[in-house]
């Protein structure tokens, strides 16, 4: 047993180095199609590389939005920009409340901003986490929070593309930004993505229901518990869907749910939308969607929400 | 009698599967596969190892592997189809499919983009049953009389390569959801 214990040991470190080594070798020399665990996303669907390069130039703000992709391309923020507010968008794809807890750890205290918009998406709940890990990780900088993240995620992809961009970070020098515009989406300063598309009318097939994650929930309760202890002023929105995406979610269990964790806006119920000329796919805005939800969202943050 | 207990071993080792007419068949196809040892009393006959002290097999042996190799699979259609139509469907495409000239095409367009690293792990790791194939498993005893950072090296590349091809929970990226 003894002898056991001491070969397991040995082995155990012996096999760390090499391993180690071998994951150095196929980073510097073999090509992304043979580490299938890898996911590289370079240049994000989202333009996250572009936003969390952005934000960190910038305190001090009047608006700071959260969410995912019904954030940042659902708050435009030249809207609030033209009538005197200072306003980023930190959204990001399939952003999960896992990841908008690190975004506030790295950025919240430099911001500062006077109120906070945490758009809140049904789906988001349910989410397991690993892609909106997988974004962050591949364009924001890696550090402890990361690696905290990925244990609670618990994936081997999360795992290796972190020990991946952990040594791109430590090693390689940084992207730089090639394109603003990719495909049919063009990124605004401010965060905000602007997609040029015509509406489309698309009937939503999803299962009616609504599911909660036990990460996300804790993540989402702390989120909120770090902007009462920091005294931000914030509220939940949950941008404009189409009525057949609306109709699918268990709005009771949903919307109770989240009432109870602060002030909450459904903009499904304030902002009368047309499922064909404001949306281009069941959940996500065209333009004018987007300028008409905004629009109808100043109005409730002038009269009910007044910063200024 | 011994067919007959033959043939209820392997199809109740399919029935043990699921309750589908499937893994009745791929049950039953394995029996089938027995019978003609079973007939002739030589099932007994092959149970040594193959190319015993050789480093390649023979001739025989290799058109005996192959054989086995393509009956296994062929039944492996029936264990992983959905229900019998679907087994029907494929075994429709794979033999009358050879007619078809546009399905070379797309084997061609398949193989272009098939993972290359993937063949070398077909490779590797048929060279190691190979060597392994006179113990229970086959890297028991593949590197008794190496020495021991050998043998680290070795094991440390095997954990490696499940790290890096291991299938993780299946994630379809949802960004054109989000």
């Amino acid at each position: 047993m003894k002898r056991f214990i001491k070969d397991f040991f040995i082995f155990s470190l012996v096999s760390s180095l090499i391993l180690g080594l071998f994951f150095l070798v196929g980073f510097e020399l073999l090509p992304f199609r043979v580490m299938p665990n890898i996911k590289y996303i370079g240049e994000g669907y989202g333009f996250s590389d572009i936003r969390f390069k952005e934000v960190d130039t910038l305190n001090d703000i009047d608006i700071l939005f959260l969410g995912s992709s019904h954030a940042y391309r659902g708050f435009d923020t030249r809207n609030f920009d033209s009538i005197g507010f200072r306003a980023f968008n930190l959204g990001s794809s399939a952003q999960t409340h896992d990841e908008t807890q690190i975004l506030l750890k790295r950025y919240l205290k430099e911001l500062n901003p006077k109120l906070v918009v945490y758009e809140v998406f049904p789906n988001v709940f349910k989410n397991s986490g690993i892609e909106s890990n997988l974004d962050l990780i591949n364009n924001d900088i890696v550090d402890y929070l990361n690696f905290k993240s990925a244990l609670r995620v618990n994936n081997i992809q999360v795992y290796q593309t972190l020990a991946h961009a952990y040594y791109k970070q430590k090693f390689k020098s940084q992207n730089k930004i090639k394109s603003y515009t990719r495909s049919n989406d063009t990124y605004i300063k401010g965060g905000y993505v602007e997609k040029a598309i015509k509406p489309k009318y698309t009937h939503s097939t999803s299962r009616k229901g609504w599911e909660l994650n036990e990460l996300q929930k804790s993540s989402f309760k702390q989120n909120i518990e770090m902007f009462n202890s920091e005294n931000i002023k914030y509220i939940l929105v949950f941008a404009p869907v189409s009525s057949s995406y609306y109709e699918s979610i268990d709005l009771k269990k949903f919307n109770n749910f989240i009432r109870s964790y602060g002030n909450y806006y459904d903009f499904n119920r304030i902002s009368n939308m047309n499922d064909s000329l404001h949306f281009y796919d069941p959940h996500h805005l065209t333009q004018e969607g987007v300028d008409k939800f905004n629009t109808d969202f100043i109005h409730i943050l002038k009269d009910h929400v007044l910063i200024k | 009698m011994k067919v007959r207990n033959t043939f209820i071993i392997f199809v109740v080792s399919g029935f043990w599967h699921g309750a589908n007419w499937t893994f009745i068949v791929w049950g039953a196809l394995n029996a089938i596969y027995f019978l003609p040892l079973l007939l002739r009393d030589k099932n007994r006959v092959h149970t040594g190892d193959i190319a015993a002290n050789r480093l390649l097999p023979s001739l025989k042996e290799l058109k005996g592997m192959l054989i086995t190799f393509g009956l296994t699979v062929l039944a492996w259609v029936f264990f992983r189809a959905e229900d019998m139509a679907h087994a029907g469907q494929f075994l429709m495409d794979l033999f009358l499919g050879l007619a078809d000239y546009m399905n070379y095409y797309k084997t061609y367009r398949l193989l272009y983009n098939f993972n290359p690293s993937l063949v070398f792990l077909i490779i590797f790791f048929y060279l190691i049953e190979w060597f392994g194939r006179h113990n229970d498993f086959a890297i028991q005893k593949l590197l008794k009389n190496s020495p021991r950072i050998i043998r680290f090296i070795f094991y440390s590349l095997l954990i490696y390569l499940i790290f890096n091809f291991m299938v993780a929970e299946e994630t379809p990226f949802i960004y054109f959801q989000f």
